[in-house]
């Protein structure tokens, strides 16, 4: 290889030559327009630049002479770049007359040309150096380029050197690579790694551009601590490193390997406490303890998550045809793997629902004194977790019902004493968990809800008929129809008859639920039951002729079969006896006019309503699923019963159930004597239509 | 397969050297007269695994094309090595500041050239 190059040193010199002329023409003219326009930066950006080019391509090609000559004329013209030096006639002829002994030493050897007089040369270097006030410089500093040495060729005894190398974090933004500076320790000499991981944050903090790791390492080299140092020349200035050499005297490796990592750990920690404060930066990962991202790219990844969640599904069950051990454990690990990955993803966009909670200290203070009340704030379970977009979505419904409760609920502060209650009010907001909900209840201790009352109101505004038979349940359901209010007259905090209406539509539209308790004189709690996360469920997919359904685990009960002999022993009533206990079902099949033969044995899946136990009856029970919920789009937003679909492993859809909304429904549809119930057959064949369009080419938002 | 550098000079003959060194050693090799040239062949899809620039240049300089192509897709995280003169010391942290991966200091032997590329270039 050195031959190669030398072979063309010749060429080189000769091509250096021919471009030297060039410029040293160039800055000849551009000296002399200099003379016109001395401010021209241009003009000196040129010089600079050509002189630059004499000096370093120069010395590259065995004009060295002529490189250390033009170094402080580069220099001087840096200054005059850098608006340090005044440019003047005096430079000007200096380097006029610097050009001329370049030119000379350029074409050195050649026929015919005077060779460079060394006495000019020096009194051009000594004119310049004055102008510029350059100090003549000492040998130039160690060059420190890097030449690592083949450990090989390394002579000396072996040491054990202890090097603890921590890069900043920017260190990859610059192109480096720390494993490979690893890799070249290694190649030094013995080298015993340990990469350091306390500082990785978790998954959801973690800025893929960063680094976050640093290395104990021992190395046993016959390199020494320059060759070391040498390795991480280019980060040097960038991270923290220390070469030590290690204690005991070169200890044999094979001795030191497998107790290094105890004692380096040990070590580690001791000087972690002895370490100055202002070098830990990279250590401690405080300064990145939580990330601000743009909500957009949480959703873009939890989307991506649940799509990944779908295929898996689809390579489970081709791992399920195909006896093959090896996908089996495939298949096995990526299901493990996506299932901490859903659980991670839906973690991150977990929040406390704290701050919702406290900013109304303020509504509530404020209220308290337009309304001249005394009422105080308390609250409870402010640590509970759900997901940011239901928490986002919660802010409104919740100031409707406080402000409900002010302005309605707490009584005046003369019946309040007239009552025996204290003079202060309380407003409580609390949150809990709940299985996969979460409960967040809204409660005052004020005058309760007045049923008789609401009840006169519906019927004056022509929301339910004048005999109607109502529980009270479903009277304080009517305080969320649209257009209600009791309010004597509309006040400015609320009565116009829209919040509780908003409430539940809100409520509605994040799959939870309203209930409300209330008791005269007492006080009112309205509870909102709302889903962790909105993503992604636990359900469990069942069959009804060739149609697929999920019901949400969380209100799945229990499972137990239907024979005919139970249908007939219940003497045609829909009811079912579990264990004793009688309880009502519905017949999906019947209910979404899903016209198939119905299997001898069916099963009933007992779930978990507002309005009690309900017994869901389907054809078959396939198991477990985790389902991405995808939106069946605006066409059939009226549909209640359905919350949404989901393609399955094979591609085929399943229509996620509400079955809340589906009790609602059958209970009211044989109260009235109709067969309710729309024809979920011609929703699922139509949905299938549309899911198979957008699943044959999935819409990336990336 | 050959790892592809973009050599960045206006000096012809260094870039003419530099060449020579880099293909007797595998390299493909690729250059450009200034940084402005150096990004015109990055933005038309030149794709290389390493970029060794000068800093003085006219047109665009070396900083400026560092800064640049480390803004570019694909290019955040490629290694950039910059030629400067050894009485650059500031340029070296400047360079840093712009995002080079690390420097060679003119005159750079072959030796040196290859032994540094493959300091910052996985699998060269």
């Amino acid at each position: 290889m050195k031959e190669a190059v030398a072979g063309n040193a010749e060429q080189f010199k000769h091509s250096f030559r021919e471009e030297a002329r060039e410029i040293l023409t160039e800055l000849e003219s551009a000296l002399l327009g200099l003379h016109e326009n001395r401010g021209d930066k241009e003009v000196i950006g040129r010089i600079f630049r050509g002189l630059h080019t004499i000096k370093g391509s120069g010395s590259m090609f065995g004009f060295e002479r002529m490189a250390a000559f033009t170094h402080d004329l580069e220099t001087a013209y840096d200054h005059v770049r850098n608006g340090r030096l005044e440019i003047g006639s005096e430079l000007i002829d200096l380097t006029l007359a610097a050009l001329d002994q370049i030119a000379a030493m350029l074409e050195e050897g050649a026929e015919g040309v005077a060779p460079a007089d060394p006495a000019v040369c020096a009194g051009i270097l000594a004119g310049v150096r004055k102008l510029a006030s350059i100090e003549e410089e000492t040998k130039p500093a160690k060059k420190s380029q890097p030449a690592p040495e083949p450990p090989a060729a390394a002579a000396g005894p072996i040491e054990s050197w202890r090097i603890r190398f921590a890069p900043g974090p920017d260190l990859m933004r610059f192109g480096a690579k720390p494993s490979l500076l690893v890799n070249e320790l290694g190649q030094l000499g013995e080298l015993a790694a340990r990469a350091v991981l306390d500082a990785v944050p978790p998954l959801g903090e973690i800025d893929p551009e960063r680094c976050y790791v640093r290395w104990e390492m021992e190395l046993a080299t016959a390199a020494g601590a320059e060759a070391i140092r040498d390795v991480f020349i280019f980060v040097e200035d960038t991270c923290e490193l220390t070469i030590e050499p290690a204690a005991g005297a070169a200890p044999a490796l094979e001795e030191t390997r497998p107790a290094s990592e105890a004692e380096i750990t040990a070590r580690a920690l001791a000087e972690k406490r002895n370490a100055t404060p202002g070098r830990r930066t990279y250590d401690t990962p405080d300064n990145a303890s939580s990330l601000r991202v743009p909500a957009a790219k949480l959703d873009l990844f939890v989307n991506l998550v649940g799509e990944l969640v779908t295929v898996q599904a689809r390579l489970s069950e081709i791992a399920a045809k195909h006896d093959d051990p090896e996908i089996a454990a495939v298949s096995e690990e990526v299901e493990r793997l996506t299932s901490s990955l859903r659980d991670n993803s839906m973690n991150i966009r977990m929040m406390p629902i704290r701050a919702t909670f406290e900013k109304f200290r303020r509504l509530v203070h404020d209220l308290a004194r337009d309304l001249g009340k005394n009422v105080e704030l308390t609250i409870e379970g402010a640590d509970t977790e759900l997901d940011k977009t239901v928490i986002d979505q919660l802010s409104d419904p919740l100031m409707h019902l406080i402000r409900n409760s002010m302005d309605h609920g707490i009584e005046p502060a003369a019946l309040r004493a007239a009552r025996g209650k204290r003079p202060t009010a309380t407003i409580h907001l609390a949150a809990k968990h709940s299985g996969a909900s979460v409960l967040i209840a809204v409660s005052d201790d004020g005058g309760g809800i007045d049923a008789e009352a609401v009840r006169n109101r519906a019927i004056e505004r022509g929301l339910v008929a004048a005999g109607a038979d109502l529980t009270e349940a479903e009277i304080f359901a009517l305080l969320f129809q649209p257009g209600f209010s009791t309010a004597k007259q509309i006040t400015d905090v609320s009565g116009r008859g829209v919040g509780m209406d908003v409430v539940r539509q809100r409520v509605d539209s994040l799959r939870g639920s309203i209930n409300v308790a209330s008791k005269a004189a007492e006080g009112t709690t309205v509870t909102l039951r709302l889903p962790l996360t909105l993503a992604i469920i636990d359900g469990l997919l069942v069959s009804i002729g060739d149609a697929f359904f999920v019901l949400p685990l969380a209100n799945v009960l229990e499972c137990v079969e239907l024979t005919q002999a139970d249908v007939e022993r219940a003497n045609g009533k829909h009811i079912a006896d579990v264990r004793g206990e009688i309880v009502p079902y519905i017949r999906l099949r019947e209910h979404f006019g899903i016209r198939t033969p119905r299997p001898e044995i069916e099963q009933i899946m007992i779930a978990s309503t507002e309005g009690g136990r309900y017994g869901f009856v389907v054809d078959k029970v396939l198991g477990n699923c985790q389902t991405v919920i995808k939106n069946l789009g605006r066409f059939y937003r009226h549909v209640k019963v359905v919350s949404g679909a989901t393609i399955l492993g094979d591609g085929s859809v399943a229509l996620v159930l509400d079955p809340e909304r589906v009790a609602h429904d059958a209970v009211r549809a044989t109260a009235h004597g109709v067969r309710a119930g729309p024809s979920v057959a011609a929703i699922a064949a139509a949905v299938k239509q549309s899911l198979r369009g957008r699943s044959a080419a999935p819409q990336r938002t990336v | 397969m050959a790892k592809t550098i973009l050599v960045v000079d206006d000096s012809i003959t260094m870039v003419m050297s530099l060449k020579s060194t880099l293909t007797l050693n595998g390299f493909q090799v690729e250059s450009a007269g200034n940084g402005r040239e150096a990004l015109d062949k990055l933005a038309a899809g030149l794709k290389p695994d390493l970029i060794v620039t000068d800093v003085n240049m006219p047109v665009m300089g070396g900083m400026e094309l560092i800064r640049k192509t480390r803004a570019m897709p694909g290019l955040k995280f490629i290694p950039i090595l910059t030629l400067t003169t050894e009485s650059e010391l500031a340029k070296r942290s400047e360079g840093k500041l712009a995002g080079a991966t690390g420097w060679l200091v003119k005159p750079v032997s072959g030796n040196d050239l290859v032994a540094v590329i493959k300091k910052v270039l996985p699998g060269a």
